[in-house]
């Protein structure tokens, strides 16, 4: 272990040295997540059957390597639906989802932030509450509840799963705010009489902007894990649309004789969440090295 | 009306009016409602400058320098009192126009710059601001490099990849870009190596006749003070306790304080030594407290009169004023 | 101390009101739960008397009144399946699922708290990046695949363990697997990085240049400081776990709270949802006040601060 003394003071003064090397393992994520999403975003033309083909005639074969046979690389469903083809396609709408959702939770988390820490008092009292509420409220249980009362649709779900963190991003933002606005440079641009939002958007934003980030990204395993678990349970995207989770729930009850149409997209989506989970820690180490040691 | 009008040269009105600034700091919350006492950072302090200038501003920490300072260059209201410019009182917002005549150049230059913007781009700031053109922006920014002693490639820079003196050359060059009459420089040397500190007050000193400049100088270092400014005010717990012309201030102190710090300043000549004049204590930050003098506790001269009542400014002579009871016979 | 803990409590009671206020709001705008309940050909006028019978022809912020008012006084309102009281169906349900979470966090303690230590005591060797490797595994695995994972494991090729059910020791180890392993992780490497917190501090130089046994120096000095932020974390794990809990329950036929929830979601038993709903705010609000008194008690500069938010 090298003891890094000169590494901080370094990666002050060269924001972009401290990006260049990557240990091997984040960037076999990086490669894999990147993999991911290429064969994903590519469902149309790469899958071999579109996501709903039924051949009722291969039913729930096995994969090739499993004694099925090369028409069906990972076999297929109950409907004889192709499970390879199903993963592109669920992966395709995970991803997309997930991208919405924390999309959603960081533009309203960063807002409330922002407008706590700008106005301070009562809004900001009433911005934090609503974070206890939300802090107290597990996303899962309030999704369920709504889902199954309000019925699905597939921009009610993003905003559910969004709403998953975007508290902690509020208090997060809220914080790196409160200490921005007594720094000098704020104080600085003050004196030349700068507008607020001109202090607020170009200058405190660019600033927190690399913690929101390193945020975002350990957020969004989570994110994806939460997509999957509401469509585990029938609730999230709906058939004839498919999703990584989806497939896991319906794989569920068949796991004795036909393991696969469960075990292929679970390993996805565990691939998918470990790599955002190993750049996510790199990022955060790498960019914020306050935050651990 | 004036608090002391002792201060006051001759030759018409004061550019810059601080009248009876006070700024007292809220404690911190305790609980829903209830609020303990306020800290008073600076209680009554009134001073004027004059057009071109240099008023230097000395103090240890904690004597209220930066606050007043803050309350000067109106980045911080006075909880009473006013600053006035031309006679017109600053106001909170103030007039685009106004704020650019009085700018400010602090000590911590590494966090008076945004880190993640680069040098030029924050020097032209405030003429975008301001509404200047295009063209007005980059020859200002080009003199203005000149002055200071830059050379162009820096402003491609972040603030982090330069030294510590180049930083404060492009405060001073930022603070100079909307053509100010007054220079807040609040300890703009501190934070540098001695040798470089030299350079940077040479550079201040040029600046101020280039550019005609009205100055207050804040500093803990009387030396650096010494040798830019006119006339000195000696801060002690947010009182102004001695001012005056500064050659009359450094020669003829009139206040306890004021002669220690003289005598803490290094010899002139090598083995020369002087007797400390002051007791060491620890020094009250709180102007407020009870009666007498603030600084009884630590004053060798002290009598029973120091402990009863509190000395006010008084003057001495033309211009120079001082807050103890016994200035004249010390 | 005591002005710390009224505060602390009137937030928590704010909160938990507005948990309510969402989950009345939410779920009321969902929908008619009449619709839901009686057969779609019952005849209008049956309807209407169910309607005035349950209170649901008054206008929303009378209803919502009435609410708060029966909540305050103990009253959860009926189930709408059985007509049951909501808060005893509930109740019912929650013996099972506080073993689970009792199970799961000693679970987790025993295996994150040494782990995370012993990392952080061999930081940077061989034995500090296999733990740690194994953590983030653990961490990025979904709770609702592992669950799947282990059921084809351990229940239908080994045939070890029964793959759903209640009662006995047998039954618990996969839900408590299950749901311990991603807390387990998280600990060891929350409890690693507070750990290394706290090596690098003064006292800890000082306390080993006194050559004091390197156990001495841990239990004594190190473990009481690394403990406030991992009591904090704990805090904020609740919620992940129960979370954590509802799809676990549901994997396993596990008869807790999690399980009654997706049921009644699915009957659309409108009075039991919110009572859960309720149960589990209470509950996380709960925690965080304990840890927040904890907070206070261990660490004497909150209380005096007036809350960690103050300071």
């Amino acid at each position: 272990m090298k003891v890094e003394i000169e590494a901080p003071l370094d990666a002050l003064r060269n924001p972009t040295r401290r990006l260049r090397t990557i240990p091997a393992v984040v960037l076999a994520a990086m490669i894999l997540l990147g993999l991911v999403i290429l064969l994903a975003a590519c469902a149309d033309v790469i899958a071999p059957y579109g996501f709903a083909d039924q051949n009722l005639d291969a039913r729930l074969q096995p994969p090739w390597f499993a004694g099925g046979s090369a028409d069906y690389l990972l076999g297929t469903d109950t409907l004889g639906r192709d499970v390879l083809s199903r993963i592109f396609y669920g992966a395709r709408t995970s991803i997309l989802v997930a991208l919405g959702a924390t999309a959603f939770g960081f533009l309203l988390g960063t807002t409330l932030g922002f407008v706590a820490a700008r106005f301070r008092g009562w809004i900001e009292e009433a911005v934090m509450m609503l974070v206890d509420i939300q802090a107290a409220l597990p996303t899962l249980v309030l999704a369920l509840a709504v889902l199954a009362f309000l019925g699905n649709s597939l921009p009610l779900l993003i905003i559910l799963v969004g709403l998953d963190g975007w508290e902690r991003y509020a208090r997060l933002t809220r914080g790196m705010v409160l200490s921005a606005k007594e720094s000098g440079y704020v104080m600085s641009m003050r004196i030349v009489g700068a507008p607020e939002w001109r202090i607020y958007l170009r200058h405190i934003l660019p600033n927190i902007a690399g913690g929101l980030i390193v945020q975002a990204t350990l957020n969004f395993p989570g994110t994806i894990i939460l997509e999957t678990a509401l469509s585990f349970f029938g609730l999230g995207v709906q058939p004839p649309m498919t999703s990584l989770g989806q497939m896991l729930g319906n794989g569920r009850a068949y796991l004795i004789n036909a393991w696969w149409i469960a075990i292929f997209s679970g390993v996805v989506i565990f691939l998918t969440t470990l790599s955002m989970c190993l750049i996510g820690d790199w990022l955060r180490d790498r960019l914020d090295p306050t935050l651990t040691r | 009306m004036l608090q002391s009008p002792l201060n006051r040269r001759p030759g018409g009105l004061p550019l810059l009016h601080a009248e009876n600034l006070t700024r007292i700091y809220p404690p911190p919350r305790r609980g829903l409602l209830r609020r303990g006492v306020g800290v008073h950072a600076v209680a009554g302090v009134s001073f004027e400058i004059h057009a071109g200038e240099a008023l230097g501003l000395v103090g240890e920490s904690g004597s209220g320098k930066t606050t007043i300072g803050r309350m000067v260059s109106a980045t911080l209201l006075p909880t009473s009192g006013t600053v006035s410019l031309d006679g017109a009182t600053f106001t909170n917002p103030m007039p685009l126009r106004r704020r650019a005549r009085v700018q400010a150049v602090f000590q911590d230059s590494l966090g008076a710059l945004n880190p993640r913007i680069r040098i030029g781009r924050q020097i032209e700031e405030p003429m975008i601001i301001h509404g200047f053109d295009r063209d007005a922006r980059a020859g200002r920014i080009a003199s203005l490099m000149a002055d200071v002693g830059l050379p162009h490639s820096i402003l491609a820079r972040f603030p982090g990849e330069v030294s510590g003196g180049q930083r404060q050359r492009v405060l001073i060059a930022r603070a100079l870009v909307l053509k100010p009459e007054v220079l807040v420089c609040d300890e703009p040397v501190s934070a540098l190596d001695v040798s470089v500190q030299a350079q940077v007050i040479n550079l201040l000193a040029e600046l101020r006749s280039q550019h005609r400049l009205t100055i207050l100088f804040i500093s803990h270092d009387l030396r650096v003070v010494r040798h830019l400014c006119d006339r000195v005010a000696v801060l002690y717990c947010g009182r102004i306790v001695e001012i005056g012309p500064i050659a009359s201030v450094i020669d003829t102190p009139s206040h306890p304080y004021t002669r220690a710090l003289i005598d803490a300043l290094p010899p002139d000549q090598p083995g020369q030594r002087r007797v400390p004049s002051g007791r060491s204590s620890d020094a009250g930050t709180d102007a407020s407290t009870g009666a007498g003098c603030a600084f009884a506790s630590r004053c060798l001269q002290v009598e029973k009169l120091c402990l009863e009542s509190a000395p006010a400014l008084r003057p001495l002579r033309p211009g120079h004023a001082s807050a103890c009871h016994f200035a004249g016979t010390l | 101390m005591l002005r710390f803990v009224v505060f602390r409590l009137a937030r928590a009671l704010i909160t938990i009101v507005g948990c309510a206020t969402l989950a009345f709001f939410v779920l009321r705008m969902a929908g008619d739960p009449i619709i839901a309940l009686l057969p779609a050909d019952a005849p209008p006028e049956v309807m209407e008397r169910y309607r005035t019978l349950w209170g649901l022809d008054r206008p929303l912020y009378e209803q919502y009144v009435r609410y708060l008012i029966s909540l305050a006084q103990g009253d959860f309102g009926q189930s709408l399946v059985d007509g049951r009281d909501a808060l005893g169906v509930v109740l019912e349900r929650a013996g099972a699922t506080l073993i689970l979470g009792g199970v799961v966090i000693a679970l987790a303690l025993l295996i994150g708290v040494p782990a995370g230590t012993f990392a952080a005591l061999r930081r940077g060797t061989p034995a500090d990046h296999a733990t740690m490797t194994v953590a983030i595994f653990g961490y990025a695995m979904p709770n609702f695949f592992l669950g799947l994972l282990l059921i084809l494991l351990f229940s239908m090729q080994l045939r070890l363990l029964p793959s759903s059910g209640y009662g006995s020791a047998a039954h618990l180890v996969m839900p408590a697997l299950t749901l311990g392993t991603a807390m387990a992780a998280k600990l060891a490497r929350f409890v690693r990085t507070s750990v290394l917190d706290v090596l690098g501090q003064p006292f800890v130089r000082a306390a080993r240049g006194k050559r004091l046994p390197e156990l001495a120096v841990i239990l004594r000095h190190v473990f009481p400081n690394a403990a406030i932020p991992v009591i904090t974390f704990l805090g904020f794990e609740i919620g992940l776990l129960i979370g954590g809990a509802v799809v676990t329950e549901n994997v396993f036929g596990w008869p807790g709270i999690g399980n009654l929830l997706v049921l009644s979601v699915a009957r659309r038993d409108l009075a039991v949802v919110q009572t859960i709903v309720m149960a589990i705010a209470a509950t996380m609000v709960l925690a965080n006040l304990v840890v927040d008194l904890a907070y206070g008690w261990i660490d004497p500069r909150v209380r005096l601060a007036g809350g960690p938010r103050e300071g």
